[in-house]
């Protein structure tokens, strides 16, 4: 039988690896697939216009930053003071930043989907014997399988 | 196995580096924020330190930002007496980071695509007698919180030991002259006057850069450090653990044709 189970990239998906063969999972019974994701080569190939997560803090940060710079100033002649109108002016500038960044890029992006934070990047295949399956699930979800599946359960 | 033209990230136990792709736009910005930050971005770590502490030796020797501020308060006659003339030099170097650290940029982001093709193998862990630095998941808003309490963290965390010995340096020094913490005590307890009365905006003006930098740059490197990792760890996948046949897989539906 097969027994399949979806990670996220982690150092303990290694450790999962590991402790399979030390309970006697031989490593040519086991297929690990990472999967590309669709990103990553957009990012090498189209790198003038490049846009992904990460960039929703670009224009934030350059914003929080100008308008803290401007509420430390003009703090000094306002009632609360350069610190409190300083940590209003990052909020205020981050936020506006935020939001630019966030219509824009998803303008920009026509498929208008944002990367969920928990997906599953790499599937694990192993074959093994029916008796072996309890323990190689255990070891599965003990090391944060996303999921875990089985096929040809009969032989 | 053949060496490596171009190189993906070079790593050590005390500190890394690594090509990813970065806006030229956004080193432009940072560099104009404060000379040295773009320098910092694209990892030229130690011109990135000289040009910051050229900035802050010229810019508090030509009381440039006190100049900045009475100008923003439009209090013009003020702000043409206090600036020094050394401002002149300030202006060469300034510039010259700006394009410096666009150039430098380009020139990298053409390096990384030259480099990520090579697939090369990536060695996730670097040891000596006195620091551990192995390649793992961070968390990039973690980071971001803790460069706003303390900028200097993030840099601990994402293990580049120069940045942080340079940072505390300066950090330190700006936080002294600024009177930064003691506005902070007058502005919670309410004395809004009496911290006015005790910041000093030659120094204060640094902060916001700082700050913003500092959350800007240690959320992008933990982003840029997971994907390391990610692609890392995908190609030690491929390398070695798809020897196995999943041909059994698809016997059944074989049979039947």
């Amino acid at each position: 039988m097969h027994i399949v189970a979806s990670f996220e990239y982690s150092t303990t998906l290694e450790l999962a690896l590991n402790k399979l063969e030390e309970n006697g999972i031989k490593k040519g019974d086991i297929v690990v697939i990472p999967l590309d994701k669709r990103e990553e080569e957009s990012m090498v190939l189209d790198t003038l216009h490049h846009s992904d997560g990460k960039s929703l803090i670009d224009i934030a940060a350059i914003l929080g930053t100008i308008f803290m710079l401007l509420g430390t100033i003009y703090g000094f002649i306002l009632e609360w003071g350069p610190i409190i109108w300083g940590l209003i002016g990052l909020l205020a500038g981050a936020l506006l930043g935020f939001f630019i960044d966030f219509f824009y890029t998803r303008k920009r992006n026509k498929m208008g989907k944002v990367t969920k934070e928990k997906t599953s990047e790499v599937i694990m295949t192993i074959k093994c014997h029916n008796n072996e399956r309890k323990v190689i699930e255990s070891i599965l979800w003990e090391h944060n399988a996303l999921g875990v599946g089985r096929v040809g359960e009969k032989t | 196995m053949k060496s490596q033209r171009w190189q993906l990230s070079k790593s050590n136990s005390y500190s890394s580096s690594m090509l990813h792709y970065r806006n030229p736009w956004i080193v432009i910005w940072w560099s104009l924020a404060l000379p040295g930050f773009g320098h910092f971005i694209v990892q030229s770590y130690l011109f990135g330190f000289i040009l910051m502490s050229f900035e802050y030796l010229t810019n508090t020797m030509a009381n440039l930002n006190l100049s900045i501020y009475y100008s923003m308060l439009g209090e013009f006659d003020k702000a043409r007496e206090v600036l020094d003339g050394c401002i002149l030099v300030y202006i060469t170097v300034y510039i010259y980071a700006v394009w410096d650290s666009y150039q430098r940029c380009v020139s990298l982001n053409k390096t990384y695509q030259l480099a990520y093709r090579q697939k090369e193998n990536i060695k996730p862990m670097h040891v000596s007698t006195f620091e551990i630095n192995p390649l793992g998941k961070k968390k990039p808003l973690l980071s971001l919180i803790w460069a706003f309490l303390m900028p200097v963290t993030p840099f601990i965390y994402s293990q580049r030991l120069p940045a942080v010995v340079f940072g505390f340096f300066w950090w330190s020094i700006i936080l002294y002259f600024s009177s930064l913490l003691d506005g902070v005590i007058y502005t919670f307890i309410g004395d809004f006057q009496q911290a006015k009365a005790v910041l000093d905006p030659q120094w204060l003006l640094y902060i916001p850069s700082i700050l913003g930098f500092c959350m800007f740059n240690s959320y992008q490197y933990t982003v840029e450090n997971n994907k390391l990792f990610e692609l890392a760890q995908s190609r030690f996948f491929k390398e070695n653990y798809q020897e196995g046949c999943l041909n059994d897989l698809y016997k059944y539906k074989q049979g039947a044709n």
